[in-house]
């Protein structure tokens, strides 16, 4: 990016690729706290022999702290997603309190890879969520789940899993449509 | 579920994670050989491509790609100084087609052409400096 030749457009503001990450090692946390609530409520529950969860009314499928908790991290997703994920309330964090206390990032990041990727984990937690309120067990915590592996590897490995399904989605789609594209 | 189960469970799933990000990291970027007769054409990579006397570093991207710039960087220093060798980078978003043929489902995928265009190397998931070298060192050469 640094050595965009004078006269091209001035190349997309870069963002430290620690931001990212430090975000994804928050999102990670909470994610593994979200598996182990749904785990342990009525997403994962018996009653005898059948499910507990399709018994259930509405508003206690939707009660469920584990709900609770990944509504409040899709929504988490959908901010990074619409405003950027440098514009995340996590991300607003670590510029006020965690940049200022590290050493300047030896490289500037694109951050419209990332900013995909927290698409990709709206996507994977609101599926969690409509399927819990369609009375599917398990499918919250798998759903949670799913996400943490991808947030976990951004934040311990630096592997973007969110950025590497752009091509697979556009393989996946219809050839007419991918020419039209 | 009992929560000592749903602890368990827990930790199973940190730890297949950590083995795919351990996986991962042992084998993004690794440029490995080719002995296929596997071709592309000039005409293919873009109308403004030539291939290089020795060779060609063929960049495979797409705009959301994380590791792309590292691999543009890489490509850029490891090519200065080197005659003979072309490079040309290629965005997948807009050539699916190529993506296809190419079976290419990651990017960076970087492929090192030989000069008659046959993919000599090829890279996924990042790009190894030390790798492209010698692949490079060894295109110079045999050509």
């Amino acid at each position: 990016m640094s050595s965009t030749p004078a006269g091209q457009a001035p190349a997309r503001a870069g963002i430290d690729p620690r931001g990212p990450r430090f975000v994804a090692s928050i999102t990670a946390l909470l994610l593994l706290v979200d598996v182990l609530l749904g785990l342990i409520g009525p997403a994962a529950a018996r009653s005898g022999t059948d499910w507990l969860l399709p018994a259930l009314p509405l508003a206690q499928r939707a009660g469920d702290p584990a709900f609770v908790l990944l509504a409040v991290l899709a929504a988490l997703f959908a901010w990074g997603a619409l405003a950027g994920v440098q514009r995340g309330p996590f991300a607003l964090l670590f510029r006020a309190a965690v940049r200022p206390r590290l050493r300047g990032p030896a490289e500037l990041e694109d951050p419209r890879p990332p900013t995909f990727a927290q698409g990709v984990g709206l996507v994977v937690t609101l599926a969690g969520l409509v399927l819990q309120l369609a009375g599917v067990p398990y499918a919250l915590p798998a759903a949670a789940a799913a996400a943490f592996v991808a947030a976990f590897l951004n934040a311990a490995f630096g592997y973007c899993l969110g950025c590497e399904m752009y091509l697979l989605l556009q393989r996946l789609r219809p050839r007419s449509s991918a020419a039209a594209g | 579920m009992s929560p000592l189960l749903a602890l368990l469970v827990l930790a199973a799933l940190v730890a297949a994670a950590t083995g795919a990000g351990l996986l991962w990291r042992a084998r993004a970027g690794r440029v490995r050989e080719r002995h296929g007769e596997q071709r592309v054409s000039e005409a293919e990579l873009g109308p403004q491509v030539r291939f290089g006397r020795r060779g060609t570093v063929v960049l495979l991207t797409t705009p959301s790609c994380a590791l792309c710039p590292g691999a543009r960087r890489t490509i850029r220093s490891e090519l200065a100084g080197r005659e003979g060798i072309a490079s040309a980078e290629v965005d997948l978003s807009e050539r699916l087609d190529l993506a296809r043929r190419l079976h290419v489902f990651r990017t960076p995928t970087t492929l090192v052409l030989d000069p008659r265009g046959r993919i000599a190397a090829r890279a996924e998931g990042g790009l190894d400096p030390l790798g492209l070298r010698s692949r490079l060192d060894a295109l110079a050469t045999t050509s």
